[in-house]
């Protein structure tokens, strides 16, 4: 038995290194691509007319679907950037689902809402409606309150009374810049034919109705917590989706910004309430279904930032947020699991898929063996303290220089933070491996966990607290 | 174990770490510095001054066409911009530019927008023919920089180049239109290429246009679409008559209220509501709702919701019709007249009526009826959200004595 643990170790340790190269390797091709993607969507931005898309009639008109579920506490501040984007022509539904705190009476109080009826076309499955509500002050606003069926429920609720041919599906805790739309619409208007879904980047804030900026640029919200899901966001965003996006393998469009095609979205039946979250899994039923078909397609995500969201402050929180990712990566992976290494699917098969499951599926497990292969090592007498703290220290650089590169990225395009706020980013880097990734680890094993227990509910995140 | 490599890894890591970080923050700072001598210039032309050209001039011995096309993205004077772009010209070598321009000498699509940009400044006539080939590229960024350079310069040649390329389809043609739409003004006889072209699209963007620009002289041609084989075509046709057309047209667009195809008919309803004039006689308009509300059961979802919208802003003429489609056999056209009634406030008014004279109401009490009977739930209670809990009790309580005396 004895004899048996270092051999044990040894092959532990060495899967282990084996998964982090690979990730390395993959994070590293990524980057390479992204710095492509990204150079060519800066400078797209950069040259575009905004002043023609924004005072044409033939500009792309936009149906914004909003669900809220207590959101009290931000409700009016997410609502009221939506009024007030800049674009042509766009609607605002905002879909109460059945709140059980005063989100409808904020509401109510702030757009000066008035009941009315509206006869609808259920298109899609949705509970019934209570009550449709218009808006004497902003005539773009319809709110409508309805029981309480999950966001799914919610956004195919807002999309049936949706009129026009896009549908951009936003969340109610988050604040949104005043040319978000226009940012997201700029690829659509351009190709109508062939884009029919467009995700883009949210920065992070404890409380978004209190960002601030220097000029057109963002302070970071220097709390820690914050700002280690800031590096999370930054390299997921600017380093892996526009690599995805690039290969047109975007398997991910956020719940806090998306825009699809509304025929795609009735064709496809609308949001599944068979999951626990409803944006990733639409995101594969759109590739499946596309590349299944052989129609010709293209979903985006772009380098700019188009709002700001409500980061969790608390471990707690965090942690149930993360768990919740990580069980409907895991559920969104198993039922498409026929598209993995498929040819049929394309770079979706080949590439998208494999690294979900690398990457996200399988990181639990490779961190879980880690963390039982290297005291196991270090008992065995394979390595040494000092070697267990190098590895640590490689590890924490490794992960700040992915964090400085996607940083390096989002400078080269948009330039989003202010300039006092970079070295702290920078050097605070290194640390999130002791300081954060415990925890998002403990996050992803209890997401998996969940995932085999079956477990589907929602765990939405306590508000932050407000002063 | 071979651990003899973690110390090199620790620090080709750390270093590697701190390298980008330092990278990033003297990029941003050559960033800062290169932004704020960009502003200085702009500041420095921008300053009335009598040797402008000498300005410009000394600026240009300063920049390249990269930073001159940040300057005119970011913002300068009309005269400004032209009189730097003619010293960039000049420093940077007109063949060359040209070259560059038409794609003819290699350096990649950044610079030969950069090079078109020079060129289209500059006002040059060898622009144009640049600036077509750059649409037709099939290039999505050498045609968004085209096509915005064409807008910003807006003249005769330019709305012939965008024209062109809209008629042939050369980018996204919403894309095309929303720039050509954009432009000061348009000559009519323009429109001549999209009006004469066989492909059904390339008529209804003429057909738009000339709605959006006032274009009479195409009236006639516009009449003639509306009975176009393409429903496309039609769509454009009865969107641009609304604009374009005069009071005799009505009667085409009312005969367009039955067209086989769905969202013509939807079009024609938004058209008719569009071209409303409530300064009119009031019976022409009763005429149009009495129509519009026979939409109201159509078989088509967004046929009924347009003619939803298209009464609620024709107004008081179309109560009269409304009312009367309380009694549709149709549920939904019942309750989507009700809607209507609502919304535009005439139920609330009849209400109002019967709770100050509830005897004299005769003709109140009935309609309100009605709409209790069709409105639904949700529009019921709209309704009554309106009053007081002791107006509402008044009301329901009339309401009902009426309805067990009949």
């Amino acid at each position: 038995m004895m004899a048996l643990l270092p051999a044990l170790a040894w092959y532990l340790f060495i899967a282990c290194l084996v998964y982090l190269s690979s990730i390395v390797l993959i994070f590293t091709s990524m980057w390479v691509v992204a710095v492509r993607e990204n150079r060519l969507r800066g400078q797209e931005g950069r040259l575009e007319d905004y002043a023609t898309l924004l005072s044409s009639p033939f500009t792309v008109p936009v149906s914004i679907v909003a669900p809220a579920y207590n959101e009290e506490v931000c409700v009016a501040a997410a609502v009221r950037s939506l009024v007030n984007l800049q674009y042509p022509e766009y609607e605002v539904i905002v879909v109460n689902d059945g709140s059980t705190d005063g989100t409808l009476a904020r509401l109510r109080d702030e757009f000066q809402l008035e009941p009315t009826g509206t006869f609808y076309r259920k298109t899609l499955p949705s509970l019934d409606i209570t009550q449709i509500y218009r808006s004497r002050r902003e005539p773009r606003l319809v709110v409508v309150d309805k029981n309480n069926g999950g966001k799914a429920d919610a956004l195919n609720c807002g999309i049936n009374l949706s009129r026009y041919r896009y549908v951009c599906c936003v969340d109610g805790d988050t604040v949104y810049e005043s040319d978000a739309l226009l940012k997201g619409m700029r690829l659509i208007n351009h190709d109508p034919a062939m884009a029919i879904g467009v995700t883009s980047q949210i920065s992070l804030h404890r409380h978004p109705e209190q960002a601030t900026r220097v000029g057109n640029r963002m302070r970071v919200d220097r709390h820690l917590l914050m700002m280690f899901q800031m590096f999370d966001y930054l390299r997921a965003f600017v380093a892996s989706r526009l690599a995805w996006s690039r290969g047109n393998y975007m398997l991910c469009a956020v719940g806090a910004f998306a825009l699809w095609r509304r025929d795609v979205l009735v064709e496809l039946g609308g949001f599944s309430k068979n999951f626990t979250c409803e944006d990733i899994e639409f995101t594969f039923r759109v590739h499946e279904h596309f590349r299944s078909t052989g129609k010709p397609y293209r979903v985006y995500s772009l380098a700019e930032p188009v709002g700001v969201t409500e980061g969790p402050d608390t471990i707690r929180a965090l942690v149930s947020q993360r768990a919740r990712w990580q069980r409907v990566i895991t559920e969104s992976v198993w039922h498409y699991r026929r598209m993995l290494l498929n040819r049929k699917y394309g770079t979706v098969g080949m590439i998208g898929m494999p690294y979900y499951v690398l990457a996200e599926v399988l990181a639990p497990v490779f961190q879980l063996l880690a963390l039982i292969s290297i005291p196991l090592a270090a008992s065995a007498g394979l390595l040494r303290i000092e070697d267990v703290v190098r590895i640590l220290l490689i590890l924490a650089f490794g992960g700040a220089l992915f964090t400085n590169l996607a940083l390096l990225l989002q400078e080269r395009s948009t330039r989003r933070f202010a300039a006092r706020d970079l070295p702290y980013i920078i050097l605070l880097g290194p640390f999130e491996l002791l300081l954060y990734r415990p925890v998002i680890f403990y996050a992803q094993f209890k997401g998996a966990i969940d995932f085999l227990r079956r477990d589907r509910r929602w765990n939405k995140f306590q508000r932050n607290r407000r002063k | 174990m071979p651990l003899g490599i973690l110390t090199p890894l620790l620090v080709a890591a750390a270093l590697l770490w701190a390298l980008v970080g330092l990278f990033v923050l003297v990029d941003r700072a050559r960033y800062d510095a290169h932004t704020t001598r960009l502003d200085r210039a702009r500041k420095e032309l921008a300053r009335t001054n009598p040797s402008l050209e000498e300005h410009a001039r000394d600026v240009a011995r300063r920049i390249g066409p990269t930073a001159f096309q940040q300057l005119v993205l970011e913002g300068l004077p009309h005269d400004v911009e032209t009189a730097l772009a003619r010293q960039v010209r000049a420093r940077a070598g007109e063949d060359r530019l040209r070259r560059r321009a038409d794609g003819s000498e290699s350096g990649g699509v950044w610079r030969r927008i950069e090079a078109l940009q020079v060129l289209a400044s500059s006002a040059a006539a060898d622009a144009y023919p640049a600036l077509d080939t750059a649409v037709r590229s099939g290039n999505p960024q050498l045609a968004v920089a085209a096509i915005r350079m064409l807008t910003m310069l807006g003249g005769r040649e330019a709305a012939v180049v965008l024209i062109k390329a809209l008629r042939d389809g050369a980018y996204s043609r919403a894309r095309l239109a929303a720039a050509i739409d954009r432009l000061p003004a348009l000559p009519a006889d323009l429109l001549t290429p999209l009006f004469e072209s066989a492909e059904p699209p390339a008529r209804f963007w003429g057909a738009r246009l000339a709605g959006r620009f006032s274009a009479r002289e195409w009236t006639p041609t516009v009449r003639r679409l509306l009975d176009d084989g393409s429903p496309l075509v039609r769509r454009g046709a009865v969107e641009a008559l609304a604009a374009v057309g005069d009071a005799g047209d009505r009667e085409l667009l009312l005969a367009r209220l039955a067209d086989a195809t769905a969202f013509v008919r939807a079009h024609a309803a938004r058209a008719l509501a569009a071209s409303a004039d409530l300064s009119r006689a009031q019976s022409s308009d009763e005429n149009v709702a009495a129509a519009l509300v026979t939409l109201l059961a159509d078989r088509e979802w967004i046929v009924r919701a347009s003619a939803r919208r298209a009464l609620r802003t024709i107004g008081k003429p179309a109560i009269a019709p409304l009312v009367r489609a309380m009694s549709h056999a149709d549920r939904f056209a019942a309750n989507s007249a009700a809607e209507v009634l609502y919304s535009s406030g005439a139920i609330t008014e009849l209400a109002r009526q019967v709770l100050v004279a509830p005897t004299s109401a005769f003709e109140a009490t009935p309609i309100l009826q009605r709409y209790m009977a069709v409105a639904g739930a949700h529009l019921a209670q709209a309704l009554l959200s309106g009053f007081t809990d002791s107006e509402r009790v008044t009301l329901m309580r009339y309401l009902d004595a009426r309805t067990a005396t009949a």
